[in-house]
């Protein structure tokens, strides 16, 4: 095998032409021969018409993000050759069909003509299956073990016959042996199929093991891009997992219906992106208000109204922060990868079971919606996370529950800790639930002195919750003369950047990431940044609210901040290069 | 045990206007609880916000006070987790048909098993008397004084063309018929809904016990009520001539939501186990 494999390949053509399940199924056939996998889909809100792109890196050594350029471009059509041969490396390749267009010549490019739809055709495809040939043909460049492919196909047809895996197969094979026999230097690569597995899953996928394997049996979500890959994750499996999805009438009777579920008992959870958290708020505070627990994961995108659906952002953490009226304790927790994805998850379950209160998961279209891959050690331990973390996210913790026989029971009893034991409806004691201020029994009051002792007791909570605040999480040069700072999946750039950047011996630099705002670590923040002359901070909005909460909760001021809002995830480049102008400046 | 209702009682009393109809509504609730045979911890209670929803703290079964308009998710939350629970959702015309429109409809569609009793005063009373969707034209409220300008619109024709398997109307002025509307409406399978006539003697002097009592009369057996075509005639039968039918406009038998989700047909999903499915070695397999 050559050394030094990473590559990036971009497939991009009409919505409708089956450029998604392309792209997800070469990214599987990346990550089973033994490569490392980072993919993003670029797509319009749209069904038919609009230009779709599925961009793939893959590599032999660990990489956290894509490149801004490309080696191989796999036009469907004339419009991905116009839109991206601009970002081909030299000698990077195009592989299009010589009937759809003819590519202006450049000496620095390499062009490979292969009659898609001719060869479809005198196989007995269709049309659309012109990107079956297009999949042949890349793995016929790269040169990946064909019957990976085979086997893949026959899996993914298996449902519908023989026949039809058969006539996959064959088209496959056609647009595989037309590379071969018409390539004018040998494949690039010897990739032979892997013996160690890898996962290779989306954001929205990881999000999804994680609230099955905390025991999630009730989700509700509105279809709201970027949060559908769950509902399509959860129903394909719902029996598997006994769980049940429902589909409600709109975000205000999603986040309802996840209420009345976990108040009856299920540990419940609903999804949607700004648009649709906003109309979700008063639920969210209804949550607080009853201590019923609840797990939200928000898919950012560009806003504000219906902004950019099909794009990503960070613009809305300190919307999330201040969800919902009144005062109450929520948790919001910021994943990077896949990993964090689903330890979060996890750890959300069991923080909102045990503080009775609601719990964000936020996460943004790009870490949402792409595909990623993981080593299969990274769900079953995290290597991201602190042990404690790893150790509270675990096993499935239920919190504090009523004593069945209690004859007494109060369900909202102060206690030393502000938390009161749960009961179950039927189960055990009789009790009432109550979203007007309560006494202890629940009922409603405007006494002065029961009113204080319940925001009291509602506070405790907050306090108590402070102890679970982790991270930041240090990567990089422990005593680095610059540091990076952020949240989510900006991660990911950043890691890519920060290899650069360290490797280029000027600068030493380091990244704190942040995968839990609220409770915000404060202490830690404060003695990790103490010890730094310039702190850059790296976020997708245009306001860089991450550097204000750090302000607000250490009084330490960053003014140096790298910013993107352009709905697309930050590239590795982009740091690096403003990373060496803002330390040029010093 | 004899139950007489008092078994249902609180340490607090109702907070109602002296001559309220939430208090017959009140009182026909408990003597139907009685005479179901339930106590207090056999069935989950839902309401939404306006005089209706003061009604949680009078009563001593499982509550759950939520949002104003938003009673019909959490009941259908709480049927999907257990459907073994037996759930009520207490309601009125501002919270079900203004706020809460949207659920009422989708509730009704899905027939999910819930008896849904919705206070009907015509007028937004909590808030001192705005105008409600039910409320009559040109009626003068504070939301306006110069006589209301929007229509009214009919819940139980509503209920009808959404597809609710049970609708009734009721009369909060007479607590036996309206006992006995409230053990139908909840002894059928499916989504029913009750529209309770509720005088509010503070607000709507408009809708008063003697102005129903001169329009009312009761459907007889002679009605049937397995006609969907005669059941929506029926319900327009007050705004056509003036007269106020109660008792059951229509029943029919569909299956619940709940009887057509296959995960839970056997075991409410509250008892169903974890299965092994989602030990994490299962769960990458599928990503691998």
């Amino acid at each position: 095998m050559e050394k030094n494999i990473d590559f990036t390949w971009k497939i991009g053509g009409e919505a409708g032409f089956g450029i998604m399940v392309t792209g997800a199924t070469f990214g599987k056939l990346c990550t089973r021969s033994g490569l490392n996998v980072i993919s993003t889909v670029e797509y319009p809100s749209l069904i038919r018409g609009g230009h779709n792109t599925f961009i793939i890196r893959a590599a032999e050594e660990k990489i956290y993000s894509l490149k801004q350029t490309i080696n191989l471009l796999v036009a469907l059509n004339k419009e991905t050759y116009d839109l991206h041969r601009e970002e081909l490396e030299s000698s990077g390749m195009i592989i299009f069909d010589p009937h759809d267009f003819q590519p202006e010549p450049n000496p620095s490019l390499e062009f490979l003509p292969v009659p898609f739809f001719q060869l479809a055709k005198d196989n007995k495809g269709n049309f659309l299956m012109r990107n079956t040939v297009a999949l042949g043909a890349s793995i016929a460049v790269l040169g990946m073990d064909f019957s990976l492919l085979e086997e893949m196909l026959r899996k993914e047809f298996e449902r519908k016959g023989e026949e039809v895996v058969n006539l996959n197969i064959n088209i496959a094979k056609a647009g595989y042996a037309f590379v071969l026999d018409n390539l004018k230097q040998t494949p690039r690569f010897k990739l032979n199929r892997s013996s160690k597995p890898k996962i290779l899953a989306t954001g929205n996928e990881a999000l999804g093991a994680g609230a099955v394997s905390s025991g999630m049996k009730f989700f509700a979500s509105y279809p709201m891009t970027p949060v559908n890959g769950l509902i399509t994750y959860f129903t394909a499996r719902e029996k598997k997992f006994n769980l049940v999805y429902k589909q409600p009438e709109d975000e205000i009777a999603a986040i309802n219906m996840a209420v009345g579920a976990s108040y009856a008992g299920v540990r419940a959870m609903t999804a949607s992106s700004g648009g649709g958290f906003a109309l979700m708020n008063e639920g969210f505070s209804l949550a607080g208000m009853t201590e019923t627990p609840l797990v939200v994961v928000y898919g950012q995108r560009p806003g504000p109204a219906s902004g950019l659906p099909t794009w990503t952002s960070q613009g809305d953490l300190k919307y999330a922060l201040a969800a919902g009226h009144g005062e109450f304790l929520r948790f919001v927790f910021t994943p990077g990868d896949i990993e964090e994805c689903f330890w979060l998850t996890k750890l959300a379950f069991n923080m909102a079971d045990f503080y009775q209160t609601p719990v964000i998961v936020l996460v943004d279209k790009y870490l949402c919606e792409s595909y990623f891959s993981a080593e299969t050690s990274a769900w079953q331990k995290p290597q991201s996370l602190p042990e404690n973390v790893w150790q509270k996210a675990q096993t499935i913790n239920r919190g504090k529950m009523a004593d069945k026989t209690d004859g007494n029971y109060l369900r909202y009893k102060i206690t030393e800790d502000g938390i009161s034991p749960r009961a179950i409806p039927g189960k055990g004691p009789v009790f009432t639930v109550n979203s007007y201020e309560h006494d202890e029994e629940g009922l409603s009051t405007e006494k002065s002195l029961e009113i204080k002792a319940m925001v009291d007791k509602r506070k405790k909570k907050m306090i108590l919750a402070q102890a679970e605040a982790f991270g930041p999480i240090e990567y990089g040069e422990k005593n680095a003369n610059l540091t990076l700072v952020g949240w989510g999946s900006t991660k990911q750039a950043v890691l890519e950047a920060l290899k650069n950047i360290n490797s280029s011996g000027k600068i030493t630099a380091r990244y704190l990431h942040f995968p839990c705002l609220s409770p915000f670590p404060v202490e830690n923040t404060q003695k990790l940044l103490a010890k730094t002359s310039t702190i850059i901070n790296v976020e997708g909005n245009s306001q860089g609210q991450l550097a204000m909460l750090i302000r607000e909760k250490t009084g330490i001021e960053i003014t140096d901040n790298v910013l993107k809002y352009d709905g697309r995830q930050f590239y590795p480049e982009e740091i690096i290069s403003a990373v060496n102008v803002i330390s040029k400046g010093r | 045990m004899t139950l007489t209702g008092k078994e249902f009682s609180t340490k607090k009393m109702p907070t109602w206007c002296p001559g309220c109809g939430d208090f017959g509504i009140w009182a026909a609730l408990k003597k139907a609880l009685v005479e179901l045979g339930y106590q207090g911890n056999d069935v989950a209670f839902v309401y939404g916000i306006g005089c209706h929803g003061n009604m949680y703290d009078t009563m001593k079964v499982n509550n759950f006070e939520g949002l104003h308009g938003r009673p019909l998710p959490v009941a259908c939350g709480i049927r999907l987790a257990n459907h073994q629970l037996p759930v009520f959702a207490i309601s009125g015309d501002g919270d079900a048909l203004g706020e809460g429109g949207n659920h009422f409809i989708h509730a009704a569609r899905r027939n999910f098993n819930i008896t849904y009793l919705i206070h009907d005063n015509q007028i937004y009373a909590l808030t001192t008397g705005q105008t409600s969707p039910t409320t009559a034209l040109g009626l003068k409220t504070k939301s306006n004084p110069g006589g209301s300008l929007d229509y009214p619109f009919n819940p139980l024709t509503l209920a009808l063309a959404a597809g609710a398997t049970f609708v009734a109307r009721g009369f909060a002025g007479d607590i036996d018929h309206l006992c006995e509307l409230i053990k139908a409406a909840h002894q059928h399978k499916g989504f029913s809904v009750l529209d309770i006539l509720q005088p509010c003697v503070t607000f709507n002097p408009h809708s008063s016990y003697t102005f129903y009592r001169e329009h009312i009369y009761k459907l007889t057996d002679e009605y049937q009520t397995n006609d969907k075509i005669a059941a929506f005639t029926k319900t327009l039968e007050w705004e056509m001539t003036g007269k106020i039918p109660i008792g059951i406009f229509y029943q029919e038998q569909k299956p619940t939501y709940e009887d057509e989700v296959e995960q839970i047909k056997n075991t409410p999903l509250i008892e169903l186990g974890l299965s092994e499915a989602i030990q994490i070695e299962n769960l990458m397999a599928d990503f691998i």
